[in-house]
């Protein structure tokens, strides 16, 4: 019903304005004050259906049904992506930055969760089915790895009133870390499920403590745009964007554990089961078995930053019909990069646009979005993948949403 | 602003729509819990199991109950000796000059032994000498009698000057292992008897030095646990009796059922490896089971006394002397006596040592090798007719979940056994809180059964018969996981004969086991 509710006021809007990414328009109009909220969720995978990530999110049971459907589904290697955020910007022309009348003032302010997970086909199918359907054949781990971030973010820079290009120096509040890799993995178990062989070499770690902001980051976001003349006579401009680019310290304590081993567990003897390292009897440690090695630290990381390059819509074009296209990259995390184009028409005041991509965390995705502009603001809607947030057999889900007032 | 307050309401609500629940799925899950085989040698692992000619176990289940050395019947308490002298008259003593003592003897108290002579295993003596003159003095300390290797005890002290008040004191803790002590004293017919000897030498780089007849010269010799492992002389009637209690623990886990054993007998061997006649009664013998029934042994050598010839030999030729005395059933209650599985087993006995008084001439020895001991020797065919033999152990159990955490749902555990002994097993758990009360009971599906009920295997000719049997643990027992802190394993033991459906006695083959595998299959729930 919900998706219902948003796939008809995606539909019945018919004046709404830009999405996060996808499409930005450039426009050359300057105001003494500029307030810009956006939000944007953007759930992706390569083989994991949208009705099953949807219950990471909502919560509820994963069937045999969700679960055989999405298995069935996965390649040899897979991944999947997650992005959470809310931002509010001010900008102010009238405050003249560093004294010079070109630029103006930026503070921003927001929060991000933001991870991944590169993972084999046999990770998920041990994960949610259980390892009684590899009895008699190995399942490889190798190569799985994944990260997560959850941050505050408060920023302060400058922009550029002629070309709207900015930049912000951040700094960050993270609340949470999380990161695991798997180099090798191999986990075997006779088809009679006698016997079992354990191959790990492998690593995760994590902030830990009870404060809430587990360290503090630094880093700038960069919005440069550069007008180029693509088609004789017409200045189009092409953006370089980069978001939390940067190095977090976290001061709470890392805690780490690696394992580097190679087991073999035919099961216990009487004398293991009743004696005083019985498994029963609280003596018992998995860790130790498994020879993991666990130590605590605090150190630097690198921020989960994005990076974009592309050609934006602009605002000042009379063309009905406009185009755009670009590459998005997360360096950090384990994605491939994504590229992307689409067009845009507007018909007087109001602007509908779509968008195909392929790369990120999924494939091939369509997205569509919608924009109004009233006197003041602007408000607007969109999903970059239309298929994955309307049917639960899609490979993700998406919602975006930015409001802007300006003075 | 009506389009405003729409996409407003439209947010409200999508925010509002997070999660109320917790994620989660079911997985399928199967693993080896136990992998181990189950051999009469397992069982019995204080016992010994030999072949029999025609390829059946036969138990022998001999204990020795008693076993005496040296250190039982002669103890050397600590002992110390002084010996000191002085001159009457007052004398003006040149340096380098030496005055002599005659040798001193001393008594050993040990009641009602006569010691001639005696080996130290152990022990140590602390010497002490004390010097009353002005100038330092020598002292050679003599022990006659007491040497080692052939060489007599001399010490030499050097000890500083002092005055009558307060003496110049050497001291030393020489270790006497390995020392002979001749205690016959010095006309050689006595006993106990220790001896010393003091020659006190003054200063020869000294001055001259007035003595008189307060001058006391003295040495102290402490003999401090002292051990011994060679003794001869008369060792006196020593009468030794007591009870002991022994544990046969394999029978310790039974809990009801009865068992048939083959015919079969008991000796109790009474051997004495020491050069003294004995007299040996066995008062009592007598087993308690499971259920706190007791048997006593009952056959006309209980309470009589037997006579043992002092063994033989010396040293490495030492040959014990040895009494048997022999249980059947012809002479005794020892079917009844076996049958009853008694854990528990007691022995009375008294030993008297020289019964007859000191007719060796003081001659008695014990050497080092010498032990007195008593055994219960019982060897059977190991062979068991059982008809619901049930043993049961129990074992602490600490394991505990959270549903709102990954937990496990429901389970089984899948016990496959492949037995090669002609035993039928019938298994329940038992899963018991912390006070011992029964919470759930887990029936297996079915019994292992016996050997007899399958096949030859050509590759080591033993009767093998495979079973699969499930434990089913339900979702009601699994939640009732944090409270179950003890589980109990019963197992209830048949031999039948698949022909006729009775239970008959079995002989066990040689190399009989019981390989087992349990794995447990469960549905696990992950919650995140």
């Amino acid at each position: 019903m919900r998706k219902l509710m948003l796939f008809l006021v995606l539909i019945a809007v018919n004046d709404s304005f830009a999405q996060r990414f996808l499409p930005q328009q450039h426009d050359t109009l300057v105001h003494a004050h500029e307030l810009i909220l956006q939000g944007h969720y953007d759930l992706s995978s390569s083989s994991l259906s949208r009705e099953l990530i949807q219950k990471f999110v909502s919560g509820g049971e994963i069937t045999n049904a969700i679960s055989d459907f999405a298995f069935n589904r996965h390649n040899g290697i897979n991944r999947v992506g997650v992005e959470l955020s809310g931002e509010i910007e001010y900008r102010n022309t009238d405050i003249k930055f560093f004294g010079k009348e070109q630029y103006g003032l930026v503070v921003k302010g927001g929060y991000t969760a933001i991870g991944s997970l590169l993972y084999s086909k046999d990770l998920f199918g041990l994960v949610f089915n259980g390892n009684e359907s590899y009895l008699g054949a190995e399942a490889s781990l190798s190569g799985s790895t994944g990260s997560f971030w959850a941050f505050q973010k408060f920023g302060i820079g400058a922009i550029d009133q002629k070309t709207k290009s900015n930049i912000s120096l951040n700094l960050y509040g993270i609340s949470s870390f999380v990161t695991a890799k798997m180099r090798e993995g191999t986990f075997y178990q006779t088809e009679n499920a006698d016997s079992l062989s354990l191959t790990l070499d492998g690593g995760y770690a994590a902030s830990t403590g009870a404060n809430y902001f587990k360290g503090v980051g630094i880093g700038i976001d960069l919005d440069y745009r550069m007008p180029v003349e693509i088609v004789k006579g017409k200045t189009a401009y092409i953006q370089f964007l980069v978001k939390n680019l940067g190095a977090a310290y976290l001061s709470s304590p890392v805690t780490s554990y690696s394992a580097n081993t190679q087991l073999s567990f035919n099961g216990l003897t009487f004398d293991q089961l009743y004696g005083t390292g019985s498994v029963f009897n609280g003596s018992f440690s998995l860790s130790d078995t498994l020879h993991v090695d666990s130590t605590s630290g605090s150190g630097w990381k690198m921020m989960p930053a994005v990076i974009q390059v592309g050609k934006m819509i602009s605002e000042m074009e009379d063309a009905m019909v406009q185009g755009f296209y670009g590459i998005r990259m997360y360096p950090t995390l384990s994605a491939v990069p994504m590229v992307y184009a689409g067009a845009q028409i507007k018909v007087n005041t109001v602007s509908f646009g779509v968008n195909v991509s392929y790369g990120g965390f999924t494939g091939f995705r369509a997205g569509y979005y919608s924009q109004f502009n009233f006197k003041k603001f602007n408000i607007g809607l969109g999903l970059e993948d239309v298929y994955g947030t309307l049917s639960k057999k899609g490979y993700g889900d998406s919602f975006i949403f930015r409001f802007r007032c300006a003075l | 602003m009506k389009k405003i307050t729409i996409y407003g309401l439209i947010l409200l609500a999508l925010a509002t729509s997070c999660r109320k629940e917790k994620t989660n799925w079911d997985s399928d899950w199967v693993v080896p819990v136990v992998n181990d085989t189950l051999s009469f040698k397992n069982l019995v692992n204080d016992s010994t199991l030999a072949v029999d000619a025609s390829g059946f176990y036969e138990l022998d289940l001999t204990r020795t109950i008693i076993d005496f050395g040296i250190d039982k019947f002669i103890q050397i308490p600590d002992t110390t000796i002084i010996q000191d002298f002085n001159v009457p008259t007052t004398l003006t003593v040149s340096p380098g000059f030496s005055i002599v003592n005659q040798v001193e003897e001393h008594t050993l108290e040990v009641d009602g032994i006569q010691l001639k002579k005696i080996r130290v295993s152990e022990g140590s003596i602390k010497l002490k000498v004390f010097n009353p003159i002005e100038t330092i003095a020598f002292f050679t300390v003599q022990l006659p009698g007491v040497s080692k290797n052939g060489v007599p005890f001399l010490q030499n002290y050097q000890a500083p000057a002092g005055t009558v008040a307060s003496p110049g004191i050497a001291t030393a803790i020489l270790d006497l292992s390995g020392y002979d002590i001749d205690l016959t004293g010095t006309d050689g017919s006595a006993f106990n008897i220790l001896q010393s000897k003091l020659q006190v030498t003054s200063d020869p780089n000294g001055p001259s030095v007035t003595i008189n007849g307060q001058n006391v010269f003295k040495v102290q010799a402490e003999f401090k646990d002292v051990k011994i492992d060679y003794a001869r002389g008369y060792f006196g009637n020593l009468s030794i009796s007591d009870t002991t209690d022994y544990m046969l623990e394999p029978l310790a886990n039974l809990t009801s059922g009865t068992i048939d054993l083959p015919w079969s007998d008991i000796q109790i061997e009474v051997i004495n490896g020491l050069k003294v006649g004995a007299k040996a009664t066995i008062s009592l013998v007598k087993n308690t089971n499971y259920n706190g029934n007791t048997v006593s042994l009952s056959a006309p050598q209980i309470g009589t006394p037997v006579f043992l010839d002092p063994a033989t030999g010396s040293w490495s030729s030492l040959v014990n002397s040895t009494e048997i005395l022999a249980f059947d059933h012809n002479n005794s209650n020892v079917e009844q006596y076996l049958e009853n599985l008694g854990k528990k087993h007691t022995l009375g006995y008294k030993i008297e040592l020289n019964p007859w008084g000191n007719v060796s001439g003081g001659w008695n020895e014990i050497f080092p090798n010498s032990r007195l001991k008593v055994r219960i020797k019982a060897q059977m065919p190991l062979a068991v007719g059982a008809d619901g033999l049930t043993l049961r152990d129990t074992f602490d159990f600490n394991v505990s979940q959270k549903q709102n955490a990954t937990h496990i749902e429901s389970g089984a555990l899948v016990l496959n056994a492949v037995n090669a002994i002609p035993l039928a097993a019938d298994a329940v758990l038992f899963l018991m809180d912390d006070a011992g009360n029964v919470i759930h009971t887990v029936a297996g599906t079915s019994p292992v059964l016996s050997a007899k009920s399958g096949t030859v295997d050509p590759s080591d000719n033993l009767q093998k018969m495979s079973s699969e049997v499930s434990f089913v643990l339900t979702s009601a027992m699994i939640l009732d996981l944090d409270l179950i802190k003890k589980i109990a394993v019963q197992v209830k033991l048949d031999t039948p004969n698949p022909q006729s459906g009775f239970n008959e006695m079995m002989h066990i083959p040689a190399g009989a086991f019981m390989s087992v595998k349990l794995k447990a299959r469960f549905k696990l729930r992950a919650v995140v």
